[in-house]
């Protein structure tokens, strides 16, 4: 991260080769929406280059860069940018990539995910699917630890709840 | 709760993988960017051109305005004007500087301070046209906080979306006007200050929050 605050470019790719697929990731998990969470990746480590200059030095890098996705994955939903959940809980059909996965499973967990109030699912993926810790979430969203905890434990039995019989 | 301690967790992750579509285009834009700009921008020069466009505001009004006799005590009425200062200044710091919650929720609770004070501070003079006279207050502040608070939003574009924040900065572009009142307006009733200083003061810093609500962001770095 220092040598990226002096500009350097190589610097800038290391970065991104290491946290680049896991952030996109992270943001269509938050998002349900694959196109959505490219744009948000794209804004993301844009908003990381311009704002370089503001890194604590001494802070930890993954939950500056993942709280730099989460808002940029707020202000998405804020301005009304995402996609309705349909009236049956699935999600739109999107873009698919060729891969063997199940996509009628994944599309109700990603419902189900997605019908989570914002903080909470917010806390769920970081900890469940990211695997970061309680304290960096804490970090990421700007309240308590403990906060955090209740959180991602509600919104862990939420989703307990609704995927019942399904996982 | 730990995790991969719980079945349903492994589940849960299993059932949602994390897609693994080329990502390398996504950096096409930081890349671009970096190359555009190479140098580093500090939080600083932020902070400074917010302080120096509330201080310059400010100055220039006090300046250009004609003075007040008041027969109030100089020392409360001076008091009143450093508080108001303070918030102005110390403000566009804490409002910019990154990494400052618990700093931005004191500088708050000074603000509330600075209200009572600028409510409670004055002079007792009454007018005898009060609301014509408590218009012309209310325009002042309003035109003074345009320079201040057009800068304030510019600057709070280039952050996430933070009401601490917005509230922050807002109430320290806004204070500009109400330190220039406080020094040249010459009624000193409460019912005057109230309301047509303060609470223009507080209406302004509503207005930044809805404003920003809708000014596109720069960048998502807190």
């Amino acid at each position: 991260m220092e040598r990226f605050c002096q500009g350097e470019q190589g610097a800038f790719d290391a970065l991104f080769a290491r946290h680049g697929a896991a952030v996109r990731a992270y943001l269509w998990r938050v998002t349900g929406n694959r196109a959505a969470a490219d744009d948000l990746a794209q804004a993301t480590f844009l908003s990381l280059v311009r704002s370089r200059g503001r890194f604590e030095a001494g802070k930890r890098f993954t939950p500056w860069l993942y709280a730099i996705a989460t808002n940029a994955a707020r202000d998405w939903r804020r301005r009304g940018k995402h996609e309705q959940v349909a009236d049956d809980g699935a999600l739109p059909e999107e873009a698919v990539e060729p891969t063997t996965r199940d996509r009628g499973l994944e599309r109700q967990v990603q419902a189900a995910v997605s019908q989570l109030p914002e903080a909470m699912r917010e806390a769920v993926v970081l900890h469940w699917f990211e695997g970061l810790s309680f304290s960096e979430i804490a970090d990421i969203a700007g309240v308590s630890e403990s906060a955090v905890k209740v959180r991602a434990h509600r919104g862990y039995e939420k989703l307990r709840e609704s995927l019942k019989g399904v996982l | 709760m730990t995790q991969g301690h719980d079945p349903f967790a492994e589940s849960l992750k299993r059932a949602l993988p994390a897609p693994s579509p080329d990502v390398s285009k996504l950096a096409d834009a930081a890349r671009a960017e970096l190359a555009a700009n190479p140098a580093v921008r500090p939080w600083w020069r932020d902070a400074a051109l917010l302080l120096g466009v509330n201080v310059l505001t400010a100055a220039g009004a006090l300046f250009a305005l004609k003075p007040v006799e008041s027969p109030g005590e100089p020392m409360v009425r001076f008091g009143v004007a450093a508080i108001l200062f303070v918030v102005l200044t110390l403000g566009a710091l804490v409002a910019i500087r990154p990494g400052a919650r618990s700093l931005r929720g004191v500088f708050l609770a000074g603000v509330v301070v600075a209200v009572v004070a600028a409510v409670f501070g004055g002079d007792g003079v009454e007018s005898t046209k009060p609301f014509l006279r408590g218009i012309g207050c209310a325009v002042t502040e309003c035109l003074l906080s345009i320079p201040t608070l057009g800068v304030a939003l510019f600057v709070l574009s280039r952050f996430a979306a933070s009401p601490m924040r917005t509230i922050a900065a807002g109430a320290a572009s806004a204070a500009a006007g109400v330190l220039v009142l406080h020094l040249h307006c010459p009624i000193g009733t409460v019912d005057h200050l109230a309301v047509f200083h303060v609470l223009p003061w507080l209406a302004l810093v509503g207005l930044v929050l809805l404003v920003r609500r809708v000014v596109p962001t720069k960048s998502y770095a807190p």
